[in-house]
């Protein structure tokens, strides 16, 4: 079958989880029932053992994929002189009160010019492809039955078993539609359900499309943009929604795990949990957007974390999407990996590393929330007051910063930064709303922190703030340093290390996070890309540094490497590939973050 | 559309084979197989006109169908599809539409199906109305039902 690029797929969703939908109508990656469940296609890891349900038009065609307007349903489509096919995908969003979970991927095939002959072929493979499985054909379709879990693919055309999968072909006549589901079903919380629910044909698909399309473009409406680049913004913002769990708020960082940074290389993570400073950005970004039911859910989930945080532990850097604390990494040796990159890792062991700057990101996510949302309660407050006092008891310590280094504790300065934050948002909030606090405590040790960046993070001679204390390292996370209000975009420290950035980490206009060999290695041999998030905060630098038009020029660029449909991953390669687990979260907050404040810089005019 | 000799990697023997199974799934899928083959699975015109008296109603329908794109001159195949038009089993009646619609305009005969296909406006099976909508749809429109985007607003079943 052979692997695509990264950035050859559409993502679709329902809230608890996705499915990647490649532009040959391929559907290479989708875990059920949730985004950090077991995958059941998981072809973008292993193309042979991997598992996928692909749909095609079976003529030499072109092919194309879009996004059905303010939405995330998925078009793929296939041209050629013969007839032009398309593929809509979707996968219904349910209501939170329903008793059966139904997760569905549906698949509306019409030829749109000249009859078209599509082939189907669907290929779970259970487990990431560790789990064996029965098909068994049914009037209505096909079932899939491994141990644990079944799924069923209704079609109305007959169904051919082939292998472990089935397959058919079809000729669909000129303006002729015909829909297939893929369905799993949990009731209280099994998937044991009858046969004849998983096989139910009655789905409408013309009208669960109409509801899907309704669901997406209500949900856009609350949207509030209106500045330059507004597609791009909607589209970042869809498709945060898109990696929020439903349930309880959480997003994941990415929806895929192994996705390498490096084509061949090592540095292939699980990003299908909830990162608090990925999600604490994510808050911000849905605020921004005046989104500001997702922010009170995740507050929710957040006061979970911040009430774990009361007792005296620090924080995980991530939690499970159902806020679990277990994420046992795993190595899936049995899978090739993308294009040969091994290993293939599921579950994240950095979850065990000591990142101070979580507090920062959660305390500006909280005070933001307070601010643009709904003012926090007393009880809230009282347990990111003992949290806080963790932070200040605490900020001193080595930890494996935000790159998750697996190369040992530094003093890293970003940490040192986000600290800074967590105490100052407490500050300010407290002041603003008349909260008790220790503020005396807090502001002293608030301001220690400064004093500390300032002499020890600082290096003279290049005129720049440096990775961690003891190097002369760069590394592109100080670049936050302007946008969380540490110090002025135009401080003369700031310019140095927007100089001294852009002539080490920045690579036609893209970013490097760090210099891999210098400064805190991670442990890993290899490379890796450019990092997306990086380089829209090197835009919002420069247009806080008075520096717009360089910025909007960078910006500009960097919305041409994002895929076909408007989607990033997390990192950039070389040729402009994308790299690393997708779509992104942190890619897409960065842009919606970068965007909004450009284009105030920019003010009023082209 | 080019004609093909094998459907899924498998000859007309094998699929007359299948139609042949005890199992009427299988049945079905032999005969949907061969229609998709078409012309080309000439040598199994006798196997499928003796499908159409199948003892399960769903292989007639499908049997039909595929009969006629083996060999479209035959009339048999509309015939047989109005007559389970009027099946006691819905899902039966509303796949007889189904396929009467796919035919087409042009088919030899299907002015036939127009009248019955319209008296199922008023069946009591909501898929069997919507699918006999669809059919005449197909037959009466120019051979092309409403835009997909049209039609997003009324109610398509699988």
């Amino acid at each position: 079958m052979g692997y695509k690029p990264i950035e050859s797929y559409g993502v679709i969703g329902d809230l608890h989880t996705v499915a990647l939908v490649g532009i040959d109508g391929s559907i290479d990656w989708c875990c059920l029932p949730h985004f950090d469940s077991p995958s059941v296609f998981a072809a973008i890891l292993d193309d042979q053992k991997g598992g996928s349900f692909r749909i095609a038009s079976l003529y030499e065609a072109q092919h194309k994929q879009m996004y059905m307007p303010d939405s995330n349903v998925l078009v793929t489509r296939f041209l050629s002189d013969q007839g032009v096919g398309e593929v809509v995908d979707f996968m219904p969003v349910q209501g939170p009160r329903e008793i059966r979970k139904i997760h569905q991927i549906v698949r509306v095939v019409r030829a749109v010019r000249g009859s078209v002959r599509f082939r189907l072929d669907c290929r779970p493979a259970f487990d990431f492809a560790r789990r064996p499985h029965q098909v068994v054909l049914e009037g209505r379709g096909a079932i899939f039955e491994a141990q644990g879990m079944k799924v069923s693919l209704v079609s109305r055309f007959p169904l051919g078993r082939q292998g472990d999968g089935v397959a058919a072909e079809f000729v669909l006549n000129p303006g002729e539609t015909t829909t297939f589901i893929l369905r799993q079903v949990e009731e209280n919380g099994h998937d044991n359900v009858h046969d004849g629910v998983l096989l139910e044909a009655r789905l409408v698909g013309t009208e669960a499309l109409t509801q899907t399309l309704a669901f997406w473009r209500q949900w856009l409406r609350k949207c509030n943009y209106s500045g330059r680049w507004r597609e791009m913004v909607h589209r970042s913002a869809l498709v945060l929604k898109l990696l929020t769990f439903a349930p309880t708020g959480a997003t994941v960082a990415a929806p895929t795990c192994g996705l390498p940074e490096e084509i061949g290389g090592v540095r292939n993570w699980d990003y299908r949990y909830t990162w608090v400073r990925d999600a604490a950005f994510t808050n911000y970004a849905f605020l921004r957007l005046g989104l500001t039911s997702e922010a009170e859910q995740f507050m929710a989930w957040l006061e979970q974390r911040a009430v774990e945080g009361a007792r005296g532990d620090p924080l995980q850097t991530m939690y499970r999407i159902d806020g679990g604390h277990e994420l046992p990494e795993e190595v899936l040796g049995h899978l090739d990996g993308y294009r040969g990159s091994r290993p293939v890792r599921v579950g994240n062991a950095a979850a065990e590393q000591l990142q101070l700057d979580i507090y920062g990101e959660l305390m500006d996510a909280v005070y933001l929330y307070d601010k643009y949302g709904t003012p926090i309660a007393y009880d809230f407050w009282c347990h990111l007051r003992k949290m806080l006092d963790w932070v200040a008891n605490n900020w001193e310590r080595a930890d494996d910063g935000i790159w998750e280094v697996r190369g040992g504790q530094q003093q890293f300065v970003y940490s040192k930064v986000q600290c800074w934050v967590a105490l100052d948002r407490a500050i300010r909030l407290a002041q603003k709303r008349s909260l008790p606090l220790d503020r005396t405590r807090l502001a002293a040790e608030r301001d220690r922190i400064y004093e500390a960046i300032m002499t020890r993070g600082w290096d003279t001679e290049r005129r720049t703030f440096v990775q961690h204390f003891g190097t002369d390292a760069v590394d592109a996370s100080n670049l936050i340093m302007p946008l969380v209000f540490f110090l002025s975009p135009t401080d003369p420290r700031m310019r140095g290390t927007l100089d001294r950035t852009m002539a080490e980490l920045v690579s036609d206009s893209l970013v490097h996070r760090y210099e891999i060999g210098r400064g805190a290695g991670d442990g890993l041999t290899g490379s890796e890309g450019t990092f997306n998030m990086c380089t829209f905060w090197l835009v919002e630098a420069l247009a806080r540094a008075g520096r717009a038009k360089e910025a909007r020029f960078i910006f500009e660029k960097m919305l041409t490497y994002a895929n076909h449909l408007g989607l990033y991953a997390e990192e950039t390669g070389p040729c402009g590939e994308a790299l690393g687990n997708f779509p992104q979260a942190f890619t897409h907050i960065g842009l919606i973050s970068a965007a909004f404040n450009l284009d105030r810089r920019l003010g009023v005019g082209p | 559309m080019s004609a093909q000799v094998a459907y899924l990697g498998t000859s007309v023997p094998d699929w007359v084979r299948e139609l042949l199974s005890s199992d009427p799934l299988q049945r079905r899928l032999g005969a949907y197989a061969l229609g998709e083959i078409g012309p080309a699975a000439t040598e199994a015109v006798s196997d499928l006109a003796a499908a159409l008296q199948d003892p399960v109603a769903f292989v007639r329908v499908w049997a039909a169908a595929a009969l006629a794109r083996v060999a479209p001159s035959g009339g048999e195949s509309v015939t047989v599809l109005i007559a389970e038009l009027g099946n006691e089993l819905a899902f039966v009646r509303s796949l007889a539409a189904w396929h009467l619609g796919r035919l087409g305009p042009a088919f030899p005969g299907i002015e036939q199906a127009l009248l019955p296909l319209r008296q199922l406006a008023g069946d009591k099976d909501p898929s069997v109305r919507v699918e006999a909508a669809l059919a005449l749809g197909m037959l009466e429109g120019k051979g092309a039902p409403p835009p997909e985007l049209k039609s997003l607003g009324s109610a398509h079943t699988i």
